[in-house]
């Protein structure tokens, strides 16, 4: 078998003195920089790139990629722990996990993200191992046509994450999706929105947007309600998820891993949609969809075992075709190239112990975050001891120099005010916030594909429901609609009755 | 149930809704809208945000029906003071540098909180502050001027 | 009233200290404006030689990447920055021959504006298409899509880019025509044409090379006047009968007008210095570029001459920017 005798090289790598210094460094590092609001990977790799050019290739990738995927799991505690999201996908964490810790329930939130991530990591790793050259030819398949039908569908997805009123959470969609388009137009370079302020020439960061409305706005809200200060310290339960959260947990993980390890592999849309949809499955398949939003564990589980997943097949892409995902992929590849090692379809052959030396050292960098982690849930469980009022100014500090970072921009701060503002009105009124982040990530994306396909078809719009995956998601996007429209119609039936009774 | 409309929820929240879409349809009408072939930058937001303001009014007719009342709790105070203090740190960072905006920041947003404690909020302040610029200044070489221009 | 006072206070000192007076320049890290995001191989050329740079310097040369605009962004950001040497612009040719006179309400002006340092590295691109394309050369080319008009999909990171008026010119010279078909960033159009969404890409080494080693990319032609060391085999455009057929690109650093000859001076051989470096050489190499590090005023020239040798080229051949 080629591929054991592939994985014993890369485990050959990954296991030697230098391969477990640097997946442990990374890794910790990541853990430490995701923690800390509005710090990103992005700006830890520059800064390290230059460092790394002294080190072996093999190891300064494990080191890299160690910090990119350490950097997702200390994104998760934080948005368990204070509701504040640093990337796209601890968005949907923040719904149920930020409820749990709120409930005395963060020692389980936070352990089962680990448990989830740590299964979600193992099985991508093998699908890694066994299909990337397989799963990027497939990837390819998807056109523009195809992008923006899967966008759609998870847009569909995103109305099922609020309770409540379907037409405010596909207001805050279209909200989001008209947010996303400021900035340069990629077609015709026009600015939108930008109010003549050169600095939103690229757009608003989506940091910005969602520490302001989930992070700001969460500490108004609670400064304003005193007795709620009083919920983190009350006492806490137990710090491991019991018997009973476990079964619950088991089938999201399973089907967030399933979800995650295929929508990863898609450039940029796959690892922000797999959560969200992640979500949206669990709360279909649930017999209490009503416990969503109050502090259901598999509202945790399965939305982080499907990020975990998405972040690892995520690398198939970078390292298969040398085509990167994001902004910290493509540093990765940066640093690749300046080992003079060209990233693309033939790294596989000609440096199998880089490919499957990092393929090895993701599976034991989890294994490292699973073993670090579950010792250290019992000291962030009393960080939320900390009286509020010590802790929010903490918060408030690190959120507005980390989004100053972004860009070294002032306005990202003002612009953090703003949000903030904005998403205390909208609470206010009963919107969630959620729905409009996920729009705001896919607008400018949903505009290009969607722009690109009608150029294609020559101006045709059959294009959508002529290609067979296209058409498929845009039909599970209908019945998905349809699934949640109809109850809702009913149940106001039967409300109508009632009353004219 | 029935209360003022002016205090219903869906109501207020369909009519912020058409003032946002009106606004963004009033600026995306100066893009170009181009074909449904070739799509002008105006095409996608004009669409939207009539989209919005669609939305917004459905909102707003069926608040009668559905809507429930606004609750003004919580006072003013945190909010002003939160978010006051975040606009004062995005003023005075350049020109005062990262230590003493930092200070001015975690003191000014303490303020929210009643009662106020100055010796711990000034001993909060300091040790932030010393961790914040260790973090970034130092550890993330993220190029700050750490004092005001010309010290 | 107290606590106002002492918010109140440090406000009034900033605002009557003085700036502070430059001597031994440089006396604090110099940020060098990229109008690309990170990665590929322009980044990684920035970070190289900032790299390099600031190992000369004694300070940090932090890479700032702000993409958009077709580098109006960055262009903006340094022309409006203050002259004092500390904010550098990486310049890209077609960000500061083509797009500025494209723009309308263009807040800067190329010539007036910008001290230019020296010319860093230049480079070409490589016409690809795609495997199922049936056609070996540009002959071919030309003559299916005259028979096919239209039918054709041509990539590019947006209107105005320079994979964008490489394949404009050229279908000004051939009389073919082509769908253009705009993506954010060349990772995407690389992706799309692997995926046959797009046809054909002026696509630049590093992004091409891996995938016509595997045949999964065929190169038909360069787009400057002498072959590429690594496609020896491959034909220019201008050998291939589009006479005078020359696009290519060029990195170069350059600061704000008004920077005192003193700094730029001591920028441009601090540049200098480093791209003779061996490491230099082999990295810019390894991504098909070749070392240039000319003086200030040739590299003005080259700007001068290649604005005026685009529009020519954008009015003759009737290219449409919006």
């Amino acid at each position: 078998m080629e591929l054991f005798s592939n994985l014993a090289l890369g485990f050959s790598v990954a296991l030697s003195f230098h391969g477990l210094l640097y997946c442990f460094v990374g890794v910790m590092l990541g853990t430490f920089i995701g923690v800390l609001p509005g710090v990103g990977p992005l700006v830890t790799i520059s800064v390290l790139l230059p460092i790394t050019y002294n080190l072996e290739p093999s190891s300064a990738l494990i080191m890299l990629a160690g910090i990119y995927y350490g950097a997702q799991y200390g994104g998760s505690t934080t948005a368990i722990l204070v509701n504040l999201p640093g990337e796209s996908s601890s968005v949907v964490t923040c719904l149920d996990g930020h409820q749990m810790a709120r409930r005395g329930r963060a020692g389980p939130a936070l352990a089962i993200a680990a448990i989830g991530s740590f299964i979600a990591g193992t099985v991508s790793n093998v699908v890694v191992a066994a299909f990337a050259p397989a799963l990027s030819a497939w990837a390819l398949n998807f056109g523009s046509p195809e992008y923006f039908s899967i966008m759609v569908l998870g847009l569909v997805t995103a109305a099922v994450l609020s309770h409540g009123s379907m037409i405010k959470a596909i207001s805050m969609i279209v909200l989001g999706l008209i947010l996303g388009l400021s900035g340069t137009d990629v077609n015709s370079g026009t600015y939108r929105f930008t109010f003549g302020l050169p600095e939103l020439t690229d757009g608003i960061d989506f940091v910005v947007v969602a520490m302001g409305m989930f992070g700001l706005a969460e500490i108004i809200a609670n400064i304003q309600r005193p007795e709620a200060r009083e919920i983190f310290s009350s006492k806490v339960s137990n710090l491991l998820p019991s018997r009973a959260d476990m079964k619950a947990s088991a089938w999201p993980i399973a089907r967030g891993t399933a979800l995650g390890s295929i929508l990863g592999i898609l450039p940029g849309t796959g690892t922000t949609i797999s959560s969200f949809m992640s979500y949206a499955l669990e709360k279909k398949f649930s017999r209490h969809p009503e416990r969503f939003g109050h502090g259901a564990i598999e509202g945790v589980a399965g939305p982080e075992s499907a990020n975990n997943a998405a972040a690892q097949t995520a690398f198939i892409p970078t390292l298969t075709l040398g085509i990167p995902h994001n902004g910290t992929m493509a540093l990765m590849l940066g640093a690749l190239t300046m080992f003079g090692i060209a990233p693309g379809p033939q790294v596989m052959t000609s440096h199998p112990d880089l490919f499957w030396g990092l393929v090895a050292s993701m599976w034991i960098g989890n294994l490292m975050l699973l073993v670090l982690n579950l010792p250290m849930l019992g000291l962030w469980v009393k960080m939320l001891a900390v009286p509020y009022r010590l802790l929010y100014p903490a918060i408030v500090i690190l959120s507005c120099v980390g989004v100053y970072t972004l860009s070294n921009s002032s306005l990202s701060v003002v612009l953090l005010a703003v949000f903030g503002l904005v998403g205390l009105v909208f609470v206010k009124l009963d919107f969630a916030p959620a729905p409009l982040l996920l729009g705001f990530i896919l607008g400018p994306m949903m505009e290009e594909n969607l722009r690109r396909s009608m150029v294609m078809s020559r101006g045709d719009p059959s294009i959508f429901v002529t290609r067979p995956m296209s058409v498929a998601m845009l039909l599970i996007a209908a019945i998905l609609l349809a699934s949640m429209l109809i109850p809702m119609i009913r149940h106001k039936k039967e409300e109508a009755v009632a009353s004219d009774a | 149930m029935k209360t003022s409309i002016l205090g219903n929820k869906d109501f207020l929240g369909g009519l912020l809704l058409v003032a946002i879409g009106a606004g963004a349809a009033f600026i995306s009408r100066s893009y170009p809208m181009g074909t449904l072939r070739q799509m002008g930058p105006g095409f996608m937001p004009f669409s939207l945000a009539l989209l919005l303001m669609g939305l917004g009014l459905l909102l707003a007719l069926r608040a009668p029906h559905d809507g429930e009342e606004l609750e003004w709790g919580g006072g003013l105070r945190p909010v002003l003071v939160v978010l006051g203090a975040v606009l004062l740190f995005a003023q005075v960072l350049e020109p005062l540098g990262l230590v003493l905006s930092s200070m001015i920041l975690i003191i000014a947003s303490s303020l929210a909180h009643t009662p106020f404690r100055l010796r711990e909020t000034l001993l909060l302040s300091v040790g932030l502050t010393v961790g914040v610029v260790l973090l970034f200044a130092y550890a993330l070489e993220i190029p700050f001027a750490l004092w005001p221009r010309g010290l | 009233m107290l606590k106002l006072k002492a918010l109140v206070l440090p406000l009034l000192i900033a605002l009557a200290a003085p700036a502070a007076a430059q001597s031994d320049y440089p006396t604090k890290p110099i940020r060098v404006v990229l109008p690309f995001p990170p990665g590929g191989g322009t980044d990684a050329v920035a970070r190289l030689i900032g790299d390099g740079m600031s190992k000369r310097l004694g300070q940090q040369v932090l890479i700032d990447n702000r993409p958009g605009a077709g580098g109006n962004i960055a262009s903006d950001l340094v022309a409006r920055a203050a002259p004092d040497g500390y904010t550098l612009l990486m310049g890209f040719s077609t960000a500061l021959t083509v797009t500025p006179g494209v723009s309308p309400n263009l807040t800067f002006n190329v010539a007036k504006d910008f001290t230019p340092i020296t010319e860093l590295a230049a480079g070409q691109y490589v016409l690809v298409v795609h495997p199922d394309v049936p056609v070996k050369n540009i002959d071919e080319l030309i003559a299916y899509a005259k028979k096919n008009p239209g039918s054709l999909n041509f990539g590019s990171s947006g209107t105005g880019s320079p994979h964008h008026l490489a394949a404009e010119l050229f279908m000004a010279k051939t009389g073919t025509k082509l769908t253009h078909l705009a993506y954010k960033g060349a990772s995407g159009s690389t992706t799309a044409l692997l995926g046959n969404e797009i046809q054909l890409v002026f696509g630049s080494v590093t992004a091409t090379l891996p995938h016509i080693q595997v045949g999964k990319m065929r190169p038909l032609a360069t787009s400057g006047l002498k072959r590429l060391p690594a496609l020896p085999d491959i034909p220019t455009l201008d050998e291939s009968g589009l006479k005078g057929f020359d696009v290519t690109t060029w990195y170069g650093l350059l600061a704000p007008a008004g920077t005192s000859q003193a700094i730029v001076d001591k920028l441009h051989d601090t540049a200098v210095a480093v791209l003779n470096e061996e490491k230099t050489k082999e990295t810019l190499n390894s991504l098909s570029l070749e070392p240039i590090g000319n003086t200030g005023p040739e590299f003005g020239a080259l700007i001068a001459r290649e604005t005026a040798s685009w529009a020519k080229v954008i009015n003759e051949a009737g290219i449409k920017l919006e």
